[in-house]
């Protein structure tokens, strides 16, 4: 996904409750490509390029194991504020 | 899908703004235009669109986000007061070591002192150049690969008379080759190699910032064997002039200041010493 497309996709995803600034989208993308975890790829669309930024293959496997890391922590919180099922056991 | 003209508006914006990297000009300039074609296929006009999309992200928050990434990338172009201070001291130690050559033999000072004064300014490059290896090149560490590299070719074709009579050869590669092998010690990695050449990629200028760290000992070389208590103040204030160059270059967040900052200062430099030396010697 490119940039403008991400911010958009989250915005979507959560409702519209979640949006995600440029100013922390961005440095957070360069550093993951730094770090191996995205990749990129540009192409020309219109008049301008655009950049595509993917998992790497060893950025999948650390996607995985940041999400067993969300959960958990996700779970820890539900235990902590002792929280209701239906709180978070959204389908 | 907007056309040539207004894509070519949109990149006007961002350079009005000062967006220098490429990283952060590429990625701005596709946000903006997605941000103006929404707003078109919403029933804007391209002008209000435009608008509406410069006040949702202004020029300063761009300029922000991108001093932000390049300092998270270890790739800052603007350095603080501190740094870029620390960053002046080898130049420093050349124009005391200059200072002190045109009246140490006249004066009673001790052997180390001495010592310290002759070597210190071509140890600090060096030093600094380990340094900069161990922090994968940031630019401060520029003028020391410039003087290293520089300085070992010039050594090349210099004798030391109590040494040998001939010239030293690939013999003067060696002080550069046990700071390398100390730096790799520390940090055993060819990642500063990589830096160096996204650096240089990035901003091409830095060439010239690297040769510039041959400045102090090119305008001294200019005074050899000059002996004069005046040649003293030429000393300091040519070396003042070109820390003040290396300082405004790292202290600057716009490309044209930096390179600007290093040529006027190192021409100034130059100008001023050559006219000392004429005027010594008429």
């Amino acid at each position: 996904m490119y940039g403008y497309q991400i911010t958009q996709k989250v915005k979507e995803l959560s409702s519209q409750k979640i949006i995600i600034t440029e100013g922390a989208l961005y440095p957070a993308l360069h550093k993951l490509v730094e770090e191996g975890v995205l990749v990129t790829e540009s192409e020309w669309v219109g008049n301008r390029e655009r950049k595509y930024y993917l998992l790497s293959e060893s950025g999948k496997q650390t996607a995985v194991t940041k999400l067993e890391e969300i959960k958990e922590s996700i779970l820890i919180l539900v235990q902590l504020f002792d929280l209701k099922p239906l709180v978070y056991d959204v389908k | 899908m907007l056309n040539k003209l207004q894509v070519k508006e949109v990149k006007r914006y961002l350079k009005r703004n000062k967006i220098e990297s490429r990283l952060i000009l590429g990625d701005f300039l596709d946000h903006l235009c997605c941000m103006i074609e929404q707003k078109i296929s919403e029933g804007a006009s391209f002008e209000d669109s435009l608008q509406v999309s410069f006040s949702q992200l202004p020029g300063s928050e761009i300029k922000a986000i991108e001093t932000y990434t390049l300092k998270l990338l270890n790739m800052e172009t603007s350095f603080s007061s501190r740094t870029s201070l620390l960053a002046t001291i080898p130049f420093g130690l050349f124009g005391v070591s200059w200072a002190y050559s045109n009246l140490g033999l006249e004066c009673n000072v001790p052997q180390l002192i001495r010592m310290f004064l002759f070597w210190s300014p071509m140890v600090s490059m060096f030093v600094l150049f380990g340094i900069g290896w161990i922090n994968n090149f940031p630019r401060w560490s520029f003028p020391a690969i410039g003087f290293c590299l520089l300085f070992s070719m010039y050594l090349m074709m210099v004798s030391i008379p109590g040494l040998s009579d001939d010239v030293l050869g690939m013999w003067a590669w060696i002080p550069l080759l046990v700071t390398l092998i100390i730096s790799l010690i520390f940090k055993p990695s060819i990642e500063p190699i990589k830096k160096i050449i996204e650096r240089i990629k990035e901003e091409p200028a830095l060439v010239l910032f690297a040769l510039y760290g041959v400045a102090p000992l090119f305008v001294m070389i200019i005074c050899d064997e000059m002996y004069s208590r005046w040649m003293i103040i030429i000393a300091l204030i040519s070396s003042l002039i070109l820390s003040s160059g290396l300082y405004l270059f790292l202290r600057s967040d716009k490309r044209r200041t930096r390179v600007l900052s290093i040529i006027i200062s190192g021409l100034l430099a130059v100008i001023f010493t050559y006219t000392a030396s004429e005027i010594y010697w008429n």
